[in-house]
């Protein structure tokens, strides 16, 4: 169902990402879990996937990260007014299992991580953060947004700011220094993910959010089924272990 | 077996529903050029009852047909393959590929109800159902199974699609409907109007089944519309289908298959009876 939603506000967060914020004038259908998105449906122009970024179920009150790059989300930056937010979708994380939880993003990949630190910060899981990005300009803070994430280590592809290199890189040397973490989650580009997931089965869960085109978002169209795998990212993921998914990270340029 | 248009474009598809459980899968409407279908939205659920969908027949063209087909061969299930055209040529031209490709059975979408030219303007008028259904039953020796949509003359067409050659009916496709959203004023889908499906509709579909069964009694019919528990199944079994399609409840619950097939089971052998075919119609006997 397409529950009603406000856009509170709109903010540019840097050079390359948003951030909106939207009030829920319904109740979802149920609590959302860390990694789960919205399809967001901007009146008269076109229903978009976006990682919910933040969920404050008491206040009803959503939010996305997202970047701009094309008519739809060039729209939802703009627009004004009612939205309608299908969803919760997908299969999302419960991070509760885990002690300590180091997440990889690439580029927007950093979306869904604000609601995921809160999530697991009430059950007690550790939290830290590699964020990688083509250049410096497109960094924000990402405490504004994340206050109990414990450590964050900044990447840059142009060694314009922290680490020079890309996410996988600098993760790649945190994970072979450190058995810290009991779970990795990776969410950015599918290379990057086809990349992280040499890492799998080292000793540690490690997950992936995938991308793909979402059209329906209710297992209905088959637009985001992950070839060759028979699995649909809307229902099936999007978060999956690197074996569920490896042929379609592989089939990536 | 699956409603048309659950899935169904692609091999993996197939898999997908095998694994589901459904005995048969039943391919999305393909038509002779590839289609993008409408932009999104194109789906949604309705609180009330069902779902509301404009998808636009998107689908990867005739040249996918076989890619299918082949893949169920290799899973061991039977395939029916649904085709949609703009007119009897390009439906000898499906179906004759889909009979090549080895396809079990032809689906006519004879009743899309939101893509013009594609459908419900043939199936609405019993005359023109019977010219196609004619043409393409002697097109292929395949089972050719018209699919039909609800409009007023729709038990006329079922007996003309008998009567031309179609070995069965599947009763009834989704019905043209829309929904608006009262907060931006706008209709919902990008289509405005599209094909409503579920629950809503079943106590539509089963008159529609029950009619047709009384009439052309001996005729096979696929009931297809709102079937989401063993109960809406043994509903339409009475009403004289032979075989069910569930769509929209597998969408809302993927597990639907085996709770149907379990419950149906029960209700057989509750009812005293040794298998299912006795129940066939019962709702007409005295």
């Amino acid at each position: 169902m397409l529950k009603p939603a406000r856009k509170l506000l709109t903010a540019a967060l840097s050079s390359k990402y948003y951030y909106a914020e939207f009030e829920l004038l319904e109740p979802l259908a149920r609590e959302p879990l860390p990694l789960q998105f919205f399809n967001v449906w901007v009146p008269g122009v076109d229903e978009l996937p976006m990682s919910i970024s933040q969920y404050n179920g008491a206040k009803g009150v959503v939010s996305i990260i997202f970047k701009v790059v094309g008519k739809g989300t060039k729209a939802l930056s703009e627009h004004r007014g009612f939205v309608g937010l299908k969803g919760p979708l997908g299969n999302g994380l419960d991070p509760c299992s885990y002690s300590k939880l180091l997440f990889i993003a690439g580029g927007v990949g950093i979306a869904p991580l604000p609601f995921l630190s809160e999530y697991a910060s009430l059950c007690g899981v550790t939290v830290d953060v590699v964020w990688g990005v083509r250049s410096g300009s497109m960094l924000f803070d990402i405490r504004r947004f994340a206050k109990h994430v414990r450590e964050v280590n900044y990447a840059t592809e142009d060694c314009s700011a922290g680490f020079c290199g890309t996410a996988s890189s600098l993760a790649a040397k945190l994970l072979s220094k450190s058995g810290e973490w009991d779970v990795v989650v990776a969410a950015g580009p599918l290379a990057m993910l086809r990349d992280l997931c040499v890492f799998a089965g080292t000793g540690r869960d490690l997950y992936v959010s995938v991308d793909a085109i979402v059209k329906c978002g209710l297992g209905a169209c088959g637009s985001c089924t992950l070839k060759p795998h028979p699995k649909l990212l809307c229902v099936d993921g999007p978060v999956f272990k690197c074996n569920e998914v490896i042929e379609y990270l592989n089939r990536q340029p | 077996m699956n409603a048309s248009g659950i899935l169904g474009s692609e091999p993996e598809h197939v898999d997908i529903l095998v694994k589901a459980g459904f005995s048969a899968v039943v391919t999305k409407t393909f038509t002779v050029e590839p289609r993008e279908g409408y932009p999104p939205p194109i789906l949604v659920e309705l609180e009330c009852c069902g779902y509301l969908n404009a998808v636009g027949l998107a689908n990867p063209g005739i040249n996918y047909i076989p890619l299918l087909v082949d893949r169920a061969k290799a899973l061991g299930k039977p395939i029916v393959v649904s085709i949609g055209g703009r007119g009897v040529d390009e439906y000898i031209e499906l179906a004759t590929v889909a009979e090549e490709a080895g396809a079990s059975a032809i689906e006519l979408n004879l009743s899309c109800p939101h893509v013009k030219g594609h459908g419900l303007e043939i199936g609405s008028d019993p005359a023109s159902v019977y010219a196609l259904v004619k043409d393409v039953a002697s097109a292929v020796k395949k089972p050719v199974i018209a699919k039909l949509g609800f409009c007023d003359r729709v038990v006329e067409s079922s007996g003309k699609a008998l009567e031309a050659g179609a070995r069965a009916l599947t009763l009834i496709n989704t019905i043209k409907a829309m929904a608006i959203d009262v907060y931006s004023a706008k209709p919902v889908l990008s289509n405005v109007y599209g094909g409503l499906s579920g629950p809503a509709i079943k106590p539509i579909a089963v008159r529609v089944v029950y009619e047709v069964y009384r009439e052309y009694s001996g005729a096979e019919i696929i009931g297809c519309g709102g079937i989401s528990s063993w109960k809406d199944a043994a509903e339409y079994i009475l009403a004289g289908a032979k075989a069910v399609q569930i769509g929209s409840g597998y969408l809302k619950n993927r597990n639907v298959v085996q709770e149907v097939i379990n419950g149906l089971s029960k209700w057989v052998a509750g009812l005293g009876y040794k298998s299912i075919e006795g129940l066939v119609g019962l709702a007409h006997r005295g």
